[in-house]
């Protein structure tokens, strides 16, 4: 995508005539800025996810694609981790599984089961949600991918298989709802596995937490301080709804000095990861530089996300451009400053 | 005593529905939310396409609704109930209180002493007011209100303050008026409430809200304006400084689904009005963002590619508009697919418009229903029905709509709701005792301040001192204000008390003030042609600014001019007509059959005459009618069964050979031998579908206009269609045709719906009417494939077909595409007709050759030739619906003049003195209306009725005093070149100035404060064609620097043709000056319209240069030179 940006309308007039596409159709991030802006309300997502789908029927995807979804079908995850790495990051934490029966399943989702980066954030989580006194359980080295990625890719079949099995496998837990760690996750969730019978209350961890929050399950230490700044995962602010999670709770923290970038909320610029797009490579300068850059210019010294593709992209991008700017998980910020 | 109709809404559709129907004999009750009649027109600053001051063209008609004693005007009023049913409703309307009386002499005083300070809702928030205030300077009616949600006061008990209490002059302030209850019986009901502006906070990627130098059209518009709150200056509200650099964003929440999602209509043309008007402040980077150009009106195209030269546009939509620093940043992509970030100063949303606040309460009250886009619904197939009948709407209350289009409704509601009206009465005041005016003239000044407006330049004390010298002044006054109701009463006491019986006010244009002192002079008993007026406003204190002294000599020579001039006025009355009570409607398609059913069914005998052997025009050939769902013969047959049922005289198989006769009295001899008299006559036409000759139309059987796929649809074969818009329409003088983009859209989707590939090349997409935009929604997400074509180029050009494909560069996708057609479909526009009728009826076309309308915006169906409306595709292309609301206005304008049975007419025509006059009739030659009848040698008669005053006969005259004209007879002119000479003649332009255009363009020069040399002295006739040879030399004998005449442009003389004839003295005495050896540059012709400002005052400092550039002594020899040839 890099600076230019991605010409949804080319790209539109060139499927519209038969053109080839096979070189920008692979460049949407899935972000849904353009739809928000659309007067015409054409579901801009929808339609380039039967665009992929074409050109993986035709054989024209990138070989990148075609072995993440390989990665998928033999490990269970996009990121060729090996299946039984996948709960490393609980070792030790004597976490319940699922299948024991509880009344929420944490679903780690692969980003952050298989980056290590994100590991503390998860334990974060974890513990926020023991002392909150939730009944929760994982799923363990049984959790398999949501199936984004393989949506992402426009391969079908493959994906109506991998929903019907996971949501046998929450449904088997008796668990009424589902926290995902990653709102790409949650995202899948509540609409594709939604449409296909799941009954499951369903809830990005960014919402839950400040439910937590809101109902006093957790009390918080107020002493924090500093500048931060959001970045609006487009999972949690556009598919989601849930800009307002991410910044409800900072009102708690008198000595904490929240500045918006230039664009947020619904408006927020993408980190460029989403719609399989950490997966292939693109050349020039990444939506998460700019948007770092973004987050630099306002002066906060911590950028709190709630997304794990956000927090890696952003973390590559501060460290690439050598700008000082910590990016945290707001799962962690909030570990941070519990009473 | 006369029926009585409710109007709601005091807009100018409800202001013209209103006139229109007190003007036939109706009482009506005109019921207004806000303070003050007007509505959104009178905010605006000037008027598309034509450059007209908004304020300026409604005032008088707000002025007339006001004065009118057939209507009742309630402000700040709502309707609460409505019961019973047509001919017998009777309904409640709550008036809330205004606090003040109509004492008010609007003074201000108590203005200045209220502490309590709001934004003012006039000015879009903007500007401030006070609590006590007047929403703007014209405001009808005039006394001032208190917002009592913002004053101190909490009448009846508590009260506080009492600063503007004590302010009050007149004691015209009442906190103890409460609210009313009216009750009233109407036979019929008009709703006009107009609509609301879109709150562009809620477009979040536009920023609105976020930044103050983020604006919508209509704050952008307050601040053009010269009254506005920034005095007309352009300035970033951030910073008060000019901007550079400024984005006009089209669509502003229209034609989005999350939003608005139906076309606002007017958006596109006022943004490219406001950003022409931009340039002329100064603002060199000019762009406007657009997503289509629906420049459909006549004059829109034209006014479009006008602004290119200075105006950037570009085919986007922004997806973000940021700060940054000292800019805003705006993103958006291109047609080729590059994405762009630009920096701009300022930003200018045109935001969408939507129902206005309360309409779905009103829809209750009044038993109507709403449509799905939140507007009144109309329940028939035209556009001023409502589900109920006796109730009917007008203007944006029914959807978003332009000024013309609004007036029409207006005049259209008033015919349905005038066939309920069975009693009518034309209240009027009984006149005064005419005073006595006899013996030697006692001439009365009253010179105006306008604020300070004039007293800011000009010394008005010291001309005060000056004019009190002249002979026969016998008072002279200085006023603030001197239009201010209060003056205007003090004014008939004075010349009461000093019995005056000439009066001359120094203030503004007699153009627009001119019939406001009239009027009060009448009052007086003072017979009004005895009143004169200098301009000192526009033509003085307002364009030579930084020249106080000059400005002020200047003023005493203007009102030394009028002085003189009046001295020689006499008393004429206006000139009675009687009228023949009979309608004649030519042409049977929709327009004509609206018109002849809606007249008949008023009780007026109506004509309806059509060629063919059945009534339907066009109609009889089409079935789309679209954006209307129905079908063309559904259509028909309903216009049909209405027709049938009215007592119309339909004459079919028949046409109008002849016409002779002037409004009241025409009589029109049918090709059967049949004569008709007729007072009024409505020409509904019609226009011929465009002929095509490109893409070998006629010679391949592949290639198809639209009209023949309205024929045979079903027979079609073949899958693949392309559609080719506006062949024969939008190139060289060929605007656009209006309806071919909804039909080809409906077209296209039943193409679809057959299974049919459909792909259409476009220039734009101009589905502006109601409904139309979901064709455009429909047709794309069916499947529809859009090209856009080169639209500066005609079809042909930027196509290649070859009889199986159409080549093509597609833009976007930047590639060169070849599209296999088994049809082609030109999708065709209209031409006009030639009728022999216009000719006969002196009709003036437009430069497509459509006909004329009398005004632009004011005057959409009248033609300029009195007693004669124009209704449908004759004045220009339109659609069914539009035809027909055309239809119904007609006849409303035509029943007005026919119900009252008479006509009053200005006196302003020849007197021919038959001792004196040889009968030659050079002056029936000339007479561009043949006004004048005769036999060579033996008779001569003017026809009064016929005559509409240029004075053309006059100049053409050389038998002295055989022909004069009144109130611009030679002796007034000449005296009024005797005083603007008086002093330094030879630094002094004298300029003749006809009323219409270059009158108008001298006073728009003032209005846009355009500064000149303070040398000209303007001398006022109806036309330039007034001007003699007698004048001309009499002029050059005063030894002026030099002489200017000026008047409209070729074409658009409002005589007609008379300019021609000045063009042709003009170069005569140019060769005449030449001999006797006077520099002939020193006589000019110049043509200045209305709008054009600059260009008069760019001729006065050419002029005034060409003076400086000579030398004295041959000035002051003129007089010499000239001897013997010049006459007294």
């Amino acid at each position: 995508m890099g600076e230019e940006g991605m010409d949804v309308r080319n790209l539109m007039r060139r499927a519209q005539i038969g053109l080839d596409i096979s070189e920008k159709v692979w460049n949407c991030s899935t972000c849904k800025l353009c739809e928000e802006s659309c007067p015409r309300q054409v579901s801009i997502v929808n339609v380039i996810t039967g665009l992929r789908q074409l050109e993986l029927e035709e054989q024209k995807a990138p070989d990148k694609i075609v072995k993440l979804l390989w990665d998928i079908y033999e490990t269970g995850n996009p990121w060729g981790g090996k299946k039984g790495d996948r709960s490393k990051w609980a070792d030790g934490l004597n976490l319940k599984d699922a299948k024991e029966g509880t009344d929420v399943i944490l679903y780690v989702g692969c980003d952050a089961a298989y980056n290590k980066n994100l590991h503390k954030s998860l334990r974060s989580l974890t513990d926020i949600m023991k002392r909150a006194g939730v009944n929760f359980g994982i799923l363990g080295n049984e959790e398999k991918c949501c199936g984004e990625p393989i949506r992402n890719a426009g391969e079908k079949y493959y994906l109506d298989d991998l929903v019907h099995e996971n949501i046998a496998q929450f449904e088997k837990t008796g668990a009424q709802t589902v926290v995902a760690f990653s709102p790409h996750c949650g995202n899948m969730f509540n609409t594709v596995y939604k449409k296909r019978g799941l009954k499951m209350e369903v809830k990005n961890y960014s919402e839950f937490l400040n439910s937590l929050i809101r109902d006093d399950k957790v009390k918080i230490e107020n002493g924090a301080h500093g500048k931060i700044t959001i970045h609006d995962p487009c999972y949690v602010s556009r598919y989601g709804d849930g800009s307002e999670d991410l910044r409800e709770m900072f009102t708690l923290f008198p000595e904490v000095e929240v500045k918006e970038m230039l664009s947020s909320g619904k408006d927020s610029l993408c980190c460029g990861g989403g719609g399989n797009r950490m997966f292939i490579d693109f050349e020039g300068k990444r939506l998460s530089d700019f948007r770092i850059e973004q987050a630099r210019d306002t002066g906060a010294d911590t950028v709190i996300t709630a997304c794990p593709i956000c927090n890696m992209n952003l973390l590559d991008s501060a460290k690439i451009n050598g700008v000082k700017i910590q990016v945290k998980e707001l799962a962690e910020f909030v570990g941070e400053n519990l009473k | 005593m006369a029926d009585k109709v409710l109007v709601i809404g005091g807009g100018i559709a409800g202001i013209q529905s209103s006139l229109d129907l007190a003007e036939a004999g109706t009482e009506v009750i005109l019921v207004e939310k806000s303070a003050s009649i007007g509505g959104k027109m009178a905010a605006l600053d000037k008027n598309f396409p034509t450059f007209d001051c908004s304020i300026c063209i409604e005032a008088p008609k707000m002025s007339d609704v006001t004065h009118n004693k057939n209507i009742t005007v309630l402000t700040l009023a709502e309707v609460k109930e409505v019961k019973g049913t047509e001919g017998n409703f009777e309904i409640t309307i709550n008036q809330k209180p205004r606090f003040v009386t109509d004492a008010c002499t609007r003074c201000d005083l108590c203005v200045q002493v209220c502490p309590q300070v709001r934004k003012n809702e006039f000015d879009a928030g903007v500007g401030a007011r006070k609590a006590i205030h007047t929403p703007f300077s014209q405001a009808e009616p005039g006394p001032y209100v208190i917002d009592i949600e913002s004053c101190l006061n909490e009448p009846p008990n508590y009260l506080p303050c009492g600063r503007c209490t004590d302010a009050c002059g007149p004691e015209a302030i009442d906190f103890n008026m409460g609210p009313k209850v009216i009750k009233e019986k109407v036979v019929s009901i008009v709703v006009s409430t107009g609509f609301d502006l879109f709150n562009a906070s809620l477009l979040h990627e536009f920023g609105y809200s976020s930044d103050p130098d983020i604006l919508t059209s209509y704050e952008l518009e307050r601040m053009l304006n010269a009254s506005g709150p920034t005095d007309g200056e352009i300035i970033k509200p951030s910073n008060g400084k000019h901007p550079e650099k400024v984005l006009f964003v089209l669509c502003a929440g229209s034609r989005d689904e999350r939003l608005v999602p139906y076309c606002s209509r007017t958006c596109c043309m006022y943004s490219i009005k406001e950003a022409s008007q931009l340039v002329e402040h100064g603002i060199k980077d000019v762009t406007v963002l657009y997503m289509d150009i629906r420049a459909y009106g006549k004059g829109f195209d034209e006014l479009y590619s006008r602004s290119q030269k200075d105006v950037k546009y570009i085919r986007s939509r922004p997806g973000s508009v940021k700060r940054k620093g000292d800019h805003i940043d705006v993103r958006y992509a291109t047609d080729d697919g590059s994405l762009k970030v630009e920096s701009y100063d300022m930003v200018v949303l045109a935001t969408a418009s939507i129902p206005s606040k309360g309409t779905g309460e009103l829809a209750k009250v009044l038993g109507i229903e709403l449509s799905s886009d939140g507007f009144f619904k109309n329940g028939q197939e035209d556009p001023v029905s409502t589900t109920r009948e006796g109730v009917y709407v007008a203007g944006c209350a029914s959807g978003p709509k332009d000024i013309p289009d609004s007036v029409t409704e207006g005049a259209a509601a008033s015919s349905k709701a005038l066939k309920f009206v069975k009693n009518r009465e034309w209240i009027e005041d009984p006149p005064p005792p005419p005073l006595d005016v006899s013996g030697e003239p006692r001439i009365g000044v009253f010179l105006c301040d306008c604020g300070s407006n004039i007293a800011g330049t000009v010394n008005v004390p010291h001309v005060k001192e000056e004019i009190g010298k002249l002979p026969n002044v016998v008072y002279v006054e200085e006023n603030k204000y001197t239009c201010a109701g209060g003056t205007q009463d003090s004014i008939v006491e004075k010349i009461k008390e000093k019995k005056l019986n000439r009066v001359v006010v120094g203030a503004c244009s007699p153009k627009t003030h001119g019939v406001t002192f009239q009027r009060v002079c009448s009052r007086a008993g003072l017979n009004p042609y005895l009143f004169e007026m200098a301009n000192v406003r526009n033509m003085d204190s307002w364009v030579h600014k930084s020249e106080k002294g000059l400005a002020t000599e200047k003023a005493v020579d203007m009102v030394d001019m009028a002085v003189s001039k009046s001295r020689l006025l006499t008393a004429m009355n206006d000139i009675e007509f009687p009228v023949v009570r009979t309608g004649l409607v030519i042409g049977g398609g929709p327009a004509g059959i609206a018109a002849a059913t809606s007249l008949s069914n008023m009780g007026i005998e109506t004509h309806l005459i059509e060629k063919s052997d059945r009534v339907g025009g066009l109609l009889n050939s089409i079935n789309t009618v679209s954006p209307s769902p129905a079908k063309g013969e559904e259509i028909l047959a309903r216009l049909e069964r209405e027709l049938n049922k009215s007592s119309a005289i339909v004459h079919t198989s028949t046409t109008v050979k002849e016409i002779t006769g002037f409004v009241g009295n025409f009589s029109a001899t049918l090709s059967d031998g049949m004569k008709i008299d007729a007072g009024a006559i409505i020409i509904a036409t019609g226009a011929e579908p465009y002929q095509p000759t490109e893409f070998g139309y006629g010679n391949n059987p592949a290639v198809l206009t639209s009209l023949d796929l309205e024929k045979d649809y079903s027979k079609l074969e073949g899958e693949k269609y392309a559609i080719i818009s506006c062949v024969g329409s939008r190139s060289g003088e060929k605007g656009c045709s209006r309806f071919c983009c909804s039909t080809m859209l409906q077209q296209a989707i039943d193409l679809k719906e057959k299974g049919k590939t459909v792909r259409i090349f476009y220039k734009d997409i101009r589905t502006y009417e109601r409904n139309a935009e979901d064709l455009y929604r429909k047709a794309g997400s069916q499947g529809v494939q859009f090209f856009r074509y080169d639209p500066l180029k005609p079809p042909d050009q930027s196509l290649e077909f070859d009889g199986s494909s159409v080549t093509f560069v597609d833009e976007l996708s930047s590639s060169k595409i070849k599209a296999p057609v088994d049809h082609l479909v030109l999708n065709i526009g209209m031409k006009p007709r030639a009728e022999e009728i216009f000719s006969q009826l002196k009709l003036s076309r437009d430069m497509e050759g459509f006909l004329l309308e009398s005004h632009p915006k004011l005057g959409p169906v009248e033609a300029a030739v009195a007693g004669v409306f124009l209704a449908g595709t004759a004045q220009g292309p339109k659609g069914v619906k539009e035809s027909m609301a055309q239809g119904y206005a007609t006849a409303t304008k035509a029943a007005k003049l026919l119900f009252r049975g008479k006509i009053n007419k200005e006196p302003i025509i020849p007197q021919i003195d038959k001792e004196k006059c040889v009968k030659c009739l050079r002056c029936a030659d000339v007479c561009p209306y043949s006004a004048i009848k005769g036999e060579r040698g033996k008779w001569i008669e003017l026809v009064p009725a016929a005559c509409m005053g240029c004075g053309n006969c006059v100049a053409e005259c050389n038998i002295e005093g055989a022909i004069s004209m009144p109130n611009f007879t030679d002796s007034q002119i000449m005296t009024q070149i005797d005083a603007a000479t008086a002093e330094k003649p030879e630094e002094k332009l004298v300029v003749f100035a006809c009323n219409w255009c270059s009158y108008a363009g001298a006073d728009q020069a003032g209005i846009s404060k355009i500064q000149y040399p303070p040398s000209a002295r303007v001398i006022r006739t109806m036309c330039s064609s007034r001007i003699s040879q007698k004048l001309v030399m009499y002029a050059f004998s005063k030894n002026p620097g030099a002489v200017l005449v000026t008047g409209c442009h070729i074409n658009d003389c409002h005589y007609i043709d008379a300019n021609e004839y000045t063009e042709k003295r003009v170069d005569r005495w140019k060769r005449f000056l030449e001999a006797k050896k006077v520099n002939p540059d020193r006589l000019q012709l110049w043509w200045v319209s209305a709008a054009e400002g600059n260009r008069f005052a760019s001729k006065i400092r050419e002029m005034d240069a060409l003076i400086k550039s000579l030398s004295k002594e041959e000035i002051v020899s003129t007089e010499s030179k000239l001897k013997g040839v010049v006459r007294r």
